[in-house]
């Protein structure tokens, strides 16, 4: 806390002078002040996973593991309008069925990742539902308290060498204002 | 654990430098503090500076000035976060290298020897969408990238 405080007042109250307090009103946004130089805590993850996320790298599961205790919300959404198409074209029973599918799949795939983190220490919490991928994660991130966002760059859809990030990961990390881990 | 922070000078970055400090505290590793400094934006900067003030004789001047300045600014960010991990006990490093920032970003996060990234959402600026640094930057490191605001 007293090193920031010294830079600001070497850096700034010099050249300043009489105007410093204005000035570090005016441009607090380029400043990192004394009070906000303090280590983070963490203490609650948002996790949304999809098929397209992919493998979590070792280095996500050990960032993670530097939260011990820390709640993990592990979600999985089918995406609504995917299901709804489905059932335009192809009738309410074939969409039925998919849902039925889409959510064995996200069960089993929710469970390895929460085995996963519950061995780190973490606290886990799963959950399912039928929404969009990308508001539903911007909602849940504003409304639910998250310290942390952890995404796959794939997630909601798949990836090339000249488009790395998926559009709903674009989507979301230009939203969220809290931090985000993208894998 | 090793955790590369990449530092611009911006607000933003040091954050990022904050979070990755409060990683390694727990996990133990090492920070390293990294930057690039590309000349062609003290050039950029000179020209417009002498652009506006009428006086295009000096802006060698100018970018010398600027570039000079940059390097110092940099390395004054540096020094405070290296004796911030100090006071907590982190093992820190920093390097600044010279040249174009994609790549320079690029050679070093991907030289297989971090667990994580991290970086500021913005640039000095503070005005800079993300959406460009996703697909130019992030997308493109190997490790996990965590991006803080």
């Amino acid at each position: 806390m007293d090193i920031f405080t010294r830079l600001i007042q070497k850096k700034f109250r010099g050249i300043a002078g009489e105007r410093y307090e204005e000035v570090l009103r005016r441009y607090r946004e380029f400043l990192l002040l004394p009070e906000e130089f303090v280590l983070p805590e963490i203490s609650s993850v948002l996790m949304p996973i999809d098929r397209f996320s992919g493998e979590i790298p070792e280095g996500v599961y050990e960032t993670l593991s530097a939260y011990p205790g820390a709640s993990v919300t592990v979600v999985y959404i089918s995406e609504r309008k995917t299901l709804e198409i489905i059932e335009q074209t192809l009738g309410r029973e074939e969409a039925e069925k998919l849902r039925k599918a889409k959510l064995e799949f996200a069960k089993k795939l929710s469970e390895e990742i929460a085995s996963r983190l519950e061995k780190l220490g973490l606290r886990v919490e799963r959950k399912y539902f039928i929404g969009s991928k990308s508001d539903d994660v911007i909602t849940m991130m504003e409304e639910g308290d998250f310290d942390l966002l952890v995404v796959s760059r794939s997630y909601g859809s798949e990836v090339s060498r000249t488009s790395p990030v998926s559009p709903v990961v674009m989507k979301i990390v230009q939203h969220v204002v809290k931090p985000a881990m993208v894998y | 654990m090793k955790v590369l922070v990449l530092i611009d000078g911006s607000k933003w970055s040091q954050k990022a430098a904050l979070h990755a400090i409060a990683i390694v505290k727990r996990k133990g590793g090492k920070v390293i503090l990294f930057s690039v400094l590309d000349r062609r934006e003290a050039k950029a900067m000179a020209f417009n500076l002498g652009l506006v003030s009428e006086n295009l004789k000096d802006v060698q001047k100018f970018e010398e000035t600027i570039w000079r300045d940059m390097k110092k600014s940099i390395r004054n960010i540096m020094v405070n976060l290296l004796e911030f991990c100090q006071k907590q006990n982190v093992n820190c490093s920093f390097r600044v290298v010279e040249g174009p920032t994609r790549e320079k970003i690029l050679e070093e996060a991907n030289s297989g020897q971090y667990s994580l990234v991290v970086m500021g959402a913005y640039g000095r600026s503070g005005k800079t969408r993300i959406g460009s640094l996703l697909e130019d930057v992030v997308g493109l490191i190997e490790p996990p990238v965590m991006i803080v605001r």
